[in-house]
């Protein structure tokens, strides 16, 4: 029997929309143009077999489903698939067999434009934070508002306010290149946040990080899951599903399950 | 605000463009030059004839026979090769011990014509002049000299040839080199296509700043390529050269900055693209 994580009752949350989102998109407009909907899952998958090029099989049939407001702890030992899960449902990696849906839109379906368009609505924060080098902290957080067409002068304060609450200094104008590696995870994950996405999908997101600033990061995103954002996050530390009230979720061998309670980890 | 596509970091490639574009230019103004020299020496020697004036045998008639042939329809800058120019010209031959009194008089006319000569006009100077009561024998430009602008103009169009490839070879250096570039920032394209970015964006920001990049390393190249130029024709063995020059010739500089901006931006673009659809999706 598929077991689903269900969060609490989401509040309407905002997406900016660049111009280009606004066009009518058949396949997106049900999932971007109106207000989430806790009936709907922010993500689905059914009987999903997917790898890559070396490894074709990474995901041996995996079903799952996730809503608006959970947060769902995904652990699993290295190779179990948690990298490949996070690829899927951020539409790197394509599913060889069985149906993804994310925010409501079949991802088979998607190409260019409309592809792009979904992915504005997922913020994804990697085990290895990929910044734009030569920006510095402030800009590489906006960045994912600037691409959807946001103003600079319109997002700047909700920008600096985001970056204050992870520690990071606003001001700073050193390009990223020249951040700390704790600096980088937390411009990622302020990154990952910042245009209010309906999922977030974060790998390891307290890994490396101070106590205090750890503490911060989890409360950014549940404050995230209570706007109705569903959140996925993979780690081998399953200790974080309790301050974060999540919904674990073992892999392994390509596999997931729902950790019953009382389940040694894997 | 920062651009997308770091500006930064380029300079070894910006160097390799403006290089190429330099040599591009003046490989074409070269050619153009040598081009022109080419055609200006071979319609030069094929309006030059000399006239031997056989009869009357006096050399009083000379002038009289100057006369005649300057009045002849198409004929230009006639004149009397004076006795002892005539044997300069044979002691190249005779040696230097040769004296003009030793020499039979020559009798000659130098003339040129003010077009390009029909191939019988040589016969037709002949019937004039009978007309007019001499007989003379006209000779045009022989086959060694013929021959060596042949080999002048073959030269000049090895030297466009060269130009053309020179010029194509800049060209592909800048669009590759952009490609190459925005390959060194491909590290960047990975966390625009998680955001969300279109390829579109992606490859606008890139192929702008390939465009910028480009234009600028073409028209330094070009600035470098008129200041070489201008320094190579104030020199003593290209002073002919300088007055072949036209306005016209400065077309390949003012294009060479263009024309890389062009291909260095479709250079970008394809590699971006190419990127892009790797970094948005697993192969």
């Amino acid at each position: 029997m598929l077991t689903s994580a269900r969060g609490p009752s989401a509040s309407p949350a905002l997406i900016p929309l660049g111009e280009s989102m606004t066009e009518a998109d058949p396949v997106l407009t049900p999932v971007l143009e109106r207000d989430i909907s806790p009936a709907i899952a922010s993500v689905r998958l059914r009987g999903v077999r997917a790898g890559y090029r070396k490894r074709q099989d990474v995901l041996r049939g995996a079903d799952f489903e996730a809503y608006p407001g959970a947060i769902v702890l995904i652990s699993g030992p290295p190779g179990a698939g948690k990298t490949a899960m996070i690829d899927l449902l951020r539409l790197y990696l394509e599913p060889s067999a069985g149906t993804v849906e994310v925010l409501g839109a079949d991802v088979s379906k998607l190409k260019g434009a409309a592809r792009a368009r979904l992915k504005r609505g997922i913020g994804y924060m990697p085990e290895m934070p990929a910044l734009a080098e030569h920006m510095n902290a402030f800009e590489n957080v906006s960045l994912p508002l600037r691409l959807a067409g946001a103003k600079a002068n319109a997002y700047a304060p909700d920008v600096e306010d985001l970056m204050r609450f992870l520690g990071l200094n606003e001001q700073d104008e050193r390009a990223a290149a020249a951040l700390t590696g704790s600096e980088r995870r937390r411009v990622a994950m302020a990154r990952a946040v910042v245009g209010r996405p309906r999922l977030i999908l974060a790998e390891e997101p307290t890994a490396g990080l101070a106590p205090d600033l750890a503490g911060r990061m989890l409360r950014l995103l549940a404050s995230m899951r209570r706007a109705g954002t569903a959140i996925i996050v993979t780690t081998q530390d399953e200790a974080l599903a309790h301050p974060l009230g999540a919904t674990l979720w073992r892999m392994r061998d390509g596999r997931i399950a729902p950790a019953a309670a009382g389940d040694a980890p894997a | 605000m920062t651009p997308i596509a770091p500006r930064a970091g380029g300079a070894a490639l910006f160097w390799v463009v403006v290089i190429a574009c330099l040599l591009a230019a003046v490989a074409v103004l070269a050619a153009l030059l040598a081009n022109r020299s080419a055609q200006s020496a071979d319609a030069v020697l094929r309006s030059q004839f000399v006239a031997r004036i056989l009869e009357p045998d006096a050399a009083s008639t000379l002038d009289d026979a100057a006369l005649a042939l300057n009045a002849i329809d198409g004929v230009d800058s006639v004149r009397i090769v004076t006795s002892e120019r005539a044997s300069a010209l044979l002691r190249n031959w005779g040696g230097p011990k040769l004296e003009a009194s030793d020499l039979p008089a020559m009798r000659l006319i130098t003339f040129s014509a003010d077009r390009s000569p029909r191939a019988d006009w040589t016969t037709t100077i002949t019937t004039t002049m009978r007309g007019a009561g001499f007989t003379a024998e006209v000779y045009g430009p022989g086959p060694a000299a013929i021959e060596s602008v042949r080999k002048a103009r073959d030269l000049a169009d090895v030297t466009i040839a060269i130009g053309g490839v020179l010029f194509g070879a800049a060209l592909l250096t800048a669009g590759l080199a952009a490609r190459v570039r925005v390959a060194v920032d491909r590290a960047l394209i990975r966390p625009l296509a998680d955001m969300g970015a279109t390829r579109g964006q992606v490859s606008r920001a890139f192929a702008g700043r390939a465009a910028v990049e480009g234009f600028t390393a073409g028209l330094v190249g070009a600035i470098a390529a008129s200041l070489l130029a201008a320094w190579a024709l104030s020199l003593p063995p290209f002073h002919s050269w300088a007055s072949q020059v036209r306005v016209g010739d400065s077309a390949p500089l003012l294009l060479s900055p263009l024309i890389a901006a062009l291909l260095a931006a479709a250079g970008a673009r394809s590699a971006s693209n190419r990127l892009f659809a790797h970094a948005a999706r697993s192969p």
